[in-house]
């Protein structure tokens, strides 16, 4: 099956997507039936009160974790059966993770944790350097490429993140809360830079938030609530 | 890709200062412990090793060399005329006691050794000659031990007049890298003088050593002394040097104990780097969950933890071995019986290696069962 979109541009698509976790003797259902289309080009938000099991979604989408039932398709193949120990792979070439912590390395510079994931796809050295330093500059950060982490604000940490992201051309990204430790300002220059990127590159971008701030920035909106969508959006499947 | 592990690994100082510690501890301690268990083999053996000769002669029941019975000076006549011996020297090592100038007494252990003897023995003189020991009652000492023969802080000097069970003995010559196993150091005399020096007489001695003639093997000519010569015990000096040094180092313990004081040195080792690389590796759990998300695999993850303590493991072992080196060149000059060959620092690389990758199975176990879902959770 091929890799890439044969589709209609859809990035991730679920189909009555279930989620439970054993609490002692009890199962807790956190999705009941959950299908949702991701579509590249768009910057979509996943919105709900916490609990809502929009981050449990939200890591099914991107191949960390298993659903109870349901299927998963990236990229129009059905990933929910393969082994775990081909994820790594499909993660590596095809999605890309922006984390509300930054979670960047803290002894790498800035260049070089964009560089970790240019490795992961083979590139190295020079070449890598070079590509870190144009990915860095995409996000206006080619000025502090040296810098390690704890030298760097919030923002800029979230804009190495982003950057991070792009590195392996994944077709669809996942950003949980990339604002949420960033004031507005620099909220809404993150924002901007993932619209850009949807926009013009044709990625999906699925960021879940709890800002209602950024629902002007975004292409479609998502809600959710008990671990069920709430409110349809264009892409919602039928 | 960047080099995470040694990132990491000098990122945080505090931790790679410890794992350093643990690591130079435990291999110094490991290196130290077998230079110390090859040393006292050394100097057990010493003496049969630098000799020359080919077969040694000896009562029955004798245990080493420290430790052997008189045999009747006959077994000398016996054990020449046996076919194939090219030559043949009586040898006395015995117990006995050096009375000091002021008074106090050491034990000793004499080496009594024939007029122009053959044997190599002692086999490096630092002063004085070894010639004057048949001419007046003449001893050589190890160097080492001046200070603690000497008189009032005096080391003992040349030509100074001492006492050996009574009999009136003088200095002549120091030698070199003469060690004891036992706390008692080797008095190397003329053989006549002694037998009175260790209360025997004409009609015994302790050993008969062998030189073969060539074309025949020392263990032919140890078989041969042996059908001549029942009623006393014949060993090459391979397997005498063996037997002396298996008696001292497991008959006693005291090989046990040294052995087992390095075994503690590599578990001390282990469990210290084990702890610090575990505890780098919690606190970058979520780092290692990132990687995994972003499509790092185990096998990747598993190899920059295992790097890491190798880096640790290598500069630990730089700083070990240059440390038990000069402990090595500086502890033998207070008599402590330390040998430390570049054979020893070179399989101590092995064993550094060996304590890193142990160290480095609970982490590495710990990043394989890390769920990359985690990077979601705050």
């Amino acid at each position: 099956m091929a890799e890439t979109a044969t589709h209609s541009g859809t990035a991730v698509r679920v189909y009555d997507l279930h989620k439970s976790y054993r609490e002692g003797a009890h199962a807790l259902e956190v999705l009941h039936g959950v299908n949702l289309d991701i579509a590249r080009g768009d910057l979509t938000l996943l919105m709900g009160p916490s609990g809502s099991g929009k981050t449990t979604l939200l890591t099914i989408m991107g191949l960390l974790m298993k659903p109870t039932s349901g299927r998963v398709e990236l990229l129009g193949r059905d990933v929910t059966s393969l082994d775990e120990s081909a994820l790594p792979a499909l993660r590596r070439r095809h999605v890309g993770f922006i984390f509300q912590n930054f979670n960047l390395l803290g002894a790498l510079n800035a260049a070089e944790n964009v560089e970790v994931v240019l490795g992961l796809q083979g590139v190295r050295g020079r070449a890598a350097r070079k590509q870190a330093m144009a990915l860095l500059d995409q996000v206006g950060l080619a000025d502090r490429w040296s810098h390690l982490p704890d030298e760097m604000s919030g923002g800029e940490k979230q804009r190495v993140g982003v950057a991070r992201a792009l590195a392996s051309q994944a077709e669809l990204i996942l950003a949980d809360e990339p604002t949420g430790n960033l004031d507005s300002r620099t909220a809404a220059q993150v924002v901007d830079i993932l619209r850009h990127l949807a926009h013009t590159e044709n990625r999906a971008v699925l960021v879940v938030t709890h800002d209602l701030g950024l629902q002007e920035h975004a292409d479609c909106v998502v809600r959710m609530r008990d671990g069920t969508i709430v409110e349809p959006h264009d892409g919602v499947a039928a | 890709m960047p080099a995470i592990a040694r990132r990491n690994l000098f990122h945080d100082k505090v931790k790679l200062i410890m794992a350093l510690v643990g690591i130079v501890f435990s291999v110094a301690l490991v290196t130290l412990q077998l230079g110390l268990l090859i040393g006292a083999m050394r100097n057990a053996s010493g003496i049969i090793d630098h000799a020359g000769a080919d077969v040694w002669v000896m009562q029955k029941s004798t245990r080493n060399l420290d430790l052997c019975d008189v045999m009747l000076d006959r077994r000398y006549y016996q054990a020449v005329a046996t076919p194939g011996v090219a030559w043949g020297e009586r040898l006395i090592v015995q117990f006995t006691r050096w009375k000091l100038v002021d008074g106090r007494q050491e034990n000793v252990e004499i080496v009594g050794l024939y007029p122009n003897s053959r044997l190599s023995l002692p086999w490096e003189m630092v002063a004085g000659n070894r010639d004057r020991i048949w001419a007046m009652n003449g001893v050589i000492i190890d160097e080492r031990e001046r200070v603690r023969f000497g008189n009032e802080g005096l080391p003992l000097s040349l030509n100074e007049q001492t006492e050996i069970l009574g009999r009136a003995a003088r200095v002549v010559g120091f030698c070199r890298g003469v060690g004891s196993f036992t706390t008692s150091p080797y008095v190397f005399c003329d053989y006549k003088r002694g037998l009175d020096f260790s209360g025997m007489t004409q009609r015994q001695t302790k050993y008969v050593v062998l030189k073969a003639r060539p074309g025949v093997s020392p263990e032919e000519l140890r078989d041969r002394v042996r059908e001549r010569l029942t009623e006393a015990e014949a060993y090459t000096a391979d397997e005498f040097s063996r037997k002396t040094r298996w008696y001292w180092m497991y008959g006693t313990g005291m090989g046990i104990g040294i052995m087992f004081g390095a075994v503690l040195g590599v578990i001390v080792g282990v469990v210290i780097v084990s702890q610090t690389m575990y505890s780098a590796t919690v606190e970058r759990l979520r780092e290692y969950g990132t990687l995994k998300a972003l499509g790092m695999g185990n096998f990747t993850l598993g190899m920059i933890i295992l790097r890491q303590s190798l880096i640790a493991g290598l500069l630990g072992y730089v700083m070990a071995s240059a440390l038990s080196y000069y402990m090595g060149t500086c502890l033998p000059a207070y008599n402590v019986p330390l040998h430390v060959p570049p054979a020893l620092v070179g399989a101590m690389f092995f064993v550094t290696v060996g304590i890193c990758v142990s160290a480095s199975i609970t982490s590495v176990l710990r990043v394989f069962r890390l769920e990359p879902a985690m990077v979601f959770r705050s």
